[in-house]
């Protein structure tokens, strides 16, 4: 059972997905049900929409969420008036969506019900923290479409990562895609003591350092489109440069299309939510000896998958579930759908 | 709306109220002929309209036939019981908001809008900022107090953010016209993503448009508006002026 893994380890966990369709929600309800039989008080909320019948985007079918007694909910005021469970108000938030400001709701009968929460990482934070106040023993953050960041170790604790055959017609293809992901979120975490000191500073005043015989931050606020100004700041001497936002594939093209240094050079970043570099790219830099870590890693605690796509091709389960956990090793691979 | 429409039960109008007259066209691939013709009869029958008439049919050649047709919807909406999420502000005209600047934010108010990802066309965002606008309503270019930058089309959504970056942008509008395959939700949520991860969400409002978003998705999608076709660079100007005094980035 997933909530064994989970209960009273972590506080905040995340459902994020590698595709729309990937079985988030499926994911989600299991999850409520194991909660539910473990007197488990969840607190409840998602960065997108779930629970209503047809998909915004797809406009297929999508599962709805029941939700037990007892279980604390954020959502939006226009979607808390339509749900079919009866709640109590606990609070009326500041937080806007464009589906209205977010309430959070006790449920009082049980029943169907459509969660639509804050949109911002931040207000998902504060959220969180309330409904824990209000007596949740675990929050649960769904995400929304292809959207990761909500499993950054700022957010949540730890992060079940959902994947499944609409990735990819090819079964291959699907699981380099998950395998590389998986790999993203375990990326090698920097164990050296001053680096870590010097990056929560930088962090804090978000600055762009360069680490070496001396400590130095560059003049500019952002490492998109800087990836040359980056490069030609780093010399000799030079063994880490710390980003505290988002490392793209361009700044570290041009970062090492500037000069060698790079090679003697451990790129860190945050966690894995701020790498936006796709495979090929990934393992292009891996040969040219580019290092990247991260300051803290994500706790992935499993992946379910979904071996049907909506488009109406399917893989073999076991043949899938199989070859996944082969790659993934001790990662728990779960069919959500079996 | 007539007193004696049932807004419980709406139905189509043709000649006389809830007759449920449809127009229908569509192309089949089969050649032109009878055939054809029962083909696309047979085919709104089973889409539940009673007594089809296929009109008129025209032989498009390479074997497809192009069909006008009429029939009789017998499904009804409830009208009354339909909401729609809309972006809740007041709309103000181009001086409203120019006035609106002036006493309550005292400052310009930077704007930056594009095009992005592989989309080339520009008809959107050049409608929102350009300074002659569209269909008579000008664009933020030409409003004193907006400082307005059309980065243009095909442009890659990082540059976008460090040009917001680079200008202390107050918002960022992206345009989306092409849809196909859904190409432009994963353009959109990539956008998102790249603004959380440089920390910037809290400090930027950030507004999607084209024809087939709405604000509704703009929820999904994490944003904070989403504008679709019939909304003007007035709307977005509202939307943002209230933003920046509601959020207290003044």
């Amino acid at each position: 059972m997933l909530i064994e893994r989970i209960i009273n380890k972590y506080k905040t966990i995340s459902i994020v997905g590698m595709a729309k369709n990937a079985g988030k929600t499926v994911t989600l309800n299991a999850l409520l049900d194991e909660a539910y039989e473990s007197q488990v008080t969840i607190g409840l909320t998602s960065i997108g929409r779930d629970g209503e019948r047809q998909d915004l985007v797809t406009q297929t079918e999508k599962p709805m969420i029941y939700v037990y007694e007892g279980t604390l909910v954020a959502t939006s005021e226009s979607l808390f008036q339509m749900s079919d469970a009866k709640l109590e108000v606990m609070e009326i938030t500041d937080f806007h969506t464009p589906m209205g400001k977010i309430v959070i709701g006790k449920v009082i009968f049980p029943g169907y019900i459509q969660i639509a929460g804050p949109s911002r990482n931040s207000e998902i934070m504060s959220t969180a923290e309330k409904m824990r106040d209000f007596g949740a023993n675990l929050v649960v953050v769904d995400g929304a479409i292809d959207r990761k960041t909500t499993a950054s170790p700022s957010i949540t604790d730890a992060t079940i990562l959902s994947t499944g055959a609409v990735l990819s017609r090819d079964m291959q293809t699907a699981i380099t895609k998950t395998v590389y992901q998986v790999a993203l979120f375990n990326l090698e975490k920097t164990e050296d003591v001053s680096i870590r000191a010097i990056a929560d500073q930088a962090i804090r005043n978000n600055e762009i350092t360069v680490i070496g015989e001396t400590v130095k931050a560059l003049d500019i606020k952002t490492a998109l489109n800087a990836g040359h100004t980056i490069g030609a700041a780093l010399k000799d001497d030079s063994t880490a440069i710390l980003l505290p936002g988002s490392l793209v594939t361009k700044t570290v093209m041009d970062m090492i299309k500037t000069n060698h240094h790079y090679k003697h050079v451990t790129v860190v970043v945050r966690d894995a939510t701020r790498i936006f570099i796709d495979y090929k790219d990934w393992i292009y830099f891996e040969k040219l000896g580019v290092r990247i870590k991260v300051l803290d890693s994500i706790n992935l605690l499993a992946v379910t998958i979904n071996p049907t796509a909506p488009e109406g091709y399917y893989f073999d389960r076991e043949s899938y579930k199989n070859q996944l956990a082969f790659y993934l090793k001790d990662l728990p691979v779960i069919d959500v759908m079996s | 709306m007539s007193s004696q429409v049932d807004l419980t039960k709406v139905k189509p109008y043709g000649d006389t109220l809830n007759d449920g007259r449809m127009q229908f066209s569509f192309t089949l691939p089969v050649p032109f002929g009878d055939e054809a013709d029962e083909a696309a009869k047979q085919l709104l029958i089973k889409m539940g309209i009673e007594e089809p008439s296929i009109v008129y049919s025209e032989d498009l050649g390479v074997g497809y036939t192009f069909f006008t047709a009429y029939g009789k919807c017998q499904h009804t909406v409830d009208y009354s019981s339909i909401e729609v999420p809309k972006v809740d502000v007041e709309i103000m005209d181009k001086y409203g908001v120019e006035d609106f600047i002036k006493e309550h934010i005292k400052r310009d108010v930077v704007i930056v809008g594009a095009c992005t990802g592989t989309d080339a066309h520009t008809v959107g965002i050049d409608a929102i900022m350009n300074m002659k606008g569209f269909d008579g309503h000008y664009g933020l270019e030409r409003y004193h107090g907006i400082e307005a930058i059309n980065m243009g089309s095909q442009v890659p959504n990082e540059e976008l953010i460090a040009k917001a970056i680079e200008l202390n942008a107050d918002a960022i509008v992206v345009s989306q016209v092409v849809t196909q395959k859904d190409v432009h939700i994963l353009n959109l949520t990539n956008m998102i993503e790249l603004i959380e991860a440089e920390g910037l969400r809290d400090k930027i409002i950030l507004i999607c448009g084209g024809p087939r978003i709405n604000h509704e998705l703009a929820k999904e999608l994490g944003y904070d508006a989403g504008f679709g076709p019939k909304t003007y660079a007035e709307h977005v100007a509202s939307f943002v002026v209230n933003q920046i005094v509601d959020r207290n980035m003044i």
